[in-house]
């Protein structure tokens, strides 16, 4: 503990201002959309997949941050608590409401996008055929618009729960938490099973997966985990990040908790290749002939390097996990590694080429300032670590 | 060993026995800031954060399940390898004899094998098990160690050792009881 002397903060230093880039995130979010709309409905096919790409990373932050936030108040465990707020802060009502207004050009243009969508395709094939009775556009509508709204709905419960025991300090609330957040957990993975297949599984006619639920569910939570994790170490020594609140215990783990994720990510991804692989049936074995070529088998590759074996070996040592500055660095190389590989997951359903194209840029960035803007408003509007729990104070245990 | 005649016997320390694992944490921190390096803690269960408190830094076992792990995934890849492409291949689904998604199932359980493998008995050697005897034995109660308290040495080769002095020290932490692990002639 007393050999990383210098980067410990015990002081109480400048509270930590979050909110000073949503301004910044709204103006980036209204140029690049609206750029990057402008095209989609001039009917520009690369940048509906562009757009339905940086959709999906950050719909899957949001995600992640909603079910960390679901996770902790159903085990209730410390460890979370410093970083409590910024997952209620990313996966909030208002995210989940302004992903579903965002959809709308998605499901509008899902005819250049999904096989169900397009008639000729549908009346080529008995696969699509048969699930027709599914994949109508008001049902595809209305089960995205459900699913958003009611991870609206119970963020918003959860929120006001806390916002109101940290004036009341009622204990009765955090009960009710528990008691309402451990349901929700189930629903949670199995809508986000649902939705998942809906808006990416269903760009491939015929392939599916059993692992996928689970893949989204890891990679939501690997992105969210790893984006607290950089915003609380960065932000080292200014209030709430300090030693008293954020000690190294806590940050200790964190690091394992990234940790296990991460290992988590190589066990379901490889389970879903040596599955498909084994059994060798040319529907579902396309998914990886698909990402075998034009460039993918680079981009599996990096994710195999990028994504587990720095992280993981990086993380097996104490002193990256003791170390304010170096698990900010490895948090951003983790967080920036989910890009590439929902690029791999998700882009590679459409696009046989695997060279990058502007726009995937415009709307990866893009999204970002939306979500940044929304971010910074929610987490302004509460304080920054919750004050209810008197096990925020408590002192490097 | 022999000891001379007149040599007095060196005690093995001074040991305090708390009720509860924070006493215990409080207590190692005091004795921290008072000067004792030599410090160790016996408790029924392991305690977060305890071992940076007393600065147990030993890796070597740490180490030996890392190296154990990478030989682990060499021989299980190595066994594949020959027996799968050289020495007698089959014919499985018509894939090639050498086919990485195969082989890492095997690799995997072979490095958690032989790394956990490794661990112990690096563990037991390391610490000299199996031991019949030793000095902290002679405290009183100290066989609920494993059962529901906990106990903080101070040892003899500490610099700052006095006996009389460390006693006073845990009595004034509030200890259960204080002994002196008392070496046998």
């Amino acid at each position: 503990m007393s050999d990383h002397a210098a980067e410990h903060s015990t002081g109480s230093g400048e509270p930590l201002n979050l909110a000073k880039l949503g301004p910044l995130g709204g103006l980036i979010a209204i140029i690049g959309l609206g750029a990057l709309l402008a095209f989609v409905f001039s009917g520009d096919k690369m940048a509906i997949t562009s757009y339905l790409y940086g959709w999906m990373c950050w719909t899957g932050l949001s995600i992640g941050c909603f079910g960390w936030t679901l996770l902790h108040h159903s085990v209730r465990g410390k460890w979370a608590l410093p970083l409590l707020r910024i997952f209620e802060a990313g996966g909030s009502a208002t995210n989940f409401i302004a992903l579903l207004v965002l959809y709308i050009p998605i499901w509008l243009k899902a005819g250049e996008l999904y096989p169900w969508a397009d008639a000729a395709k549908v009346a080529a094939d008995p696969t699509l055929q048969h699930r027709a009775a599914f994949y109508t556009p008001t049902f595809v509508l209305f089960r995205t618009a459900f699913i958003l709204l009611s991870w609206a709905f119970i963020a918003n419960k959860l929120r006001q729960s806390t916002i109101k025991q940290d004036e009341t300090k009622d204990f009765n609330l955090e009960q009710g938490r528990t008691n309402f957040a451990t349901p929700m957990l189930v629903w949670f993975v199995v809508t986000l099973t649902l939705a998942v297949t809906d808006w990416v599984m269903a760009l491939s006619a015929h392939w599916y997966s059993t692992m996928f639920g689970g893949i989204f569910v890891d990679g939501t939570a690997l992105s969210a985990l790893s984006m607290a994790t950089f915003v609380a170490c960065r932000n080292y020594g200014k209030e709430p990040f300090v030693e008293s609140q954020f000690s190294a215990n806590r940050r200790r783990d964190i690091g394992n908790l990234l940790l296990a994720f991460t290992m988590i990510w190589a066990y379901f991804n490889y389970s879903q290749l040596v599955i498909i692989w084994s059994g060798n049936l040319p529907t579902i074995a396309q998914y990886y002939v698909d990402r075998g070529l034009g460039g993918y088998q680079w981009i599996g590759l990096s994710t195999m390097l990028g994504q587990f074996f720095v992280p993981f070996l990086a993380l097996l040592a104490p002193r990256t996990k003791a170390r304010p500055s170096m698990l900010a660095k490895l948090a951003l190389w983790i967080f920036c590694f989910r890009f590439v590989d929902l690029y791999y997951i998700v882009v590679a359903m459409v696009r046989k080429d695997a060279t990058p194209q502007i726009w995937d840029i415009v709307a990866l960035v893009g999204f970002a300032g939306l979500w940044l803007w929304v971010f910074g408003m929610n987490f302004q509007k509460a304080k920054a670590t919750p004050q209810y729990d008197p096990r925020i104070l408590e002192v490097a245990h | 060993m022999s000891h001379g005649v007149m040599e007095p016997v060196k005690n093995y320390g001074v040991v305090a026995e708390f009720e509860t694992s924070d006493a215990l944490i409080a207590a190692a921190k005091k004795a921290k800031e008072a000067g004792y390096a030599r410090l160790d803690a016996y408790t029924p269960f392991p305690i977060h954060g305890l071992s940076d408190i007393i600065e147990f830094r030993d890796y070597r076992v740490r180490w030996a399940m890392f190296f154990g792990g990478v030989i682990g995934a060499m021989t299980g890849i190595t066994l594949e390898v020959y027996t799968g492409g050289f020495d007698y291949p089959i014919n499985a689904g018509g894939k090639p004899f050498l086919s990485w998604p195969a082989f890492l199932p095997v690799m995997y359980e072979c490095t958690i094998l032989f790394s956990a493998l490794t661990g112990l008995l690096a563990m037991i050697t390391m610490n000299g098990l199996p031991m019949p005897y030793h000095p902290v034995f002679n405290v009183p109660n100290f066989e609920r160690a494993s059962q529901d308290r906990f106990f903080l040495a101070v040892e003899s080769h500490d610099p700052n050792y006095d006996e009389e002095k460390v006693i006073e020290f845990f009595k004034k932490l509030k200890a259960t009881s204080v002994s002196v692990a008392w070496e046998d002639q």
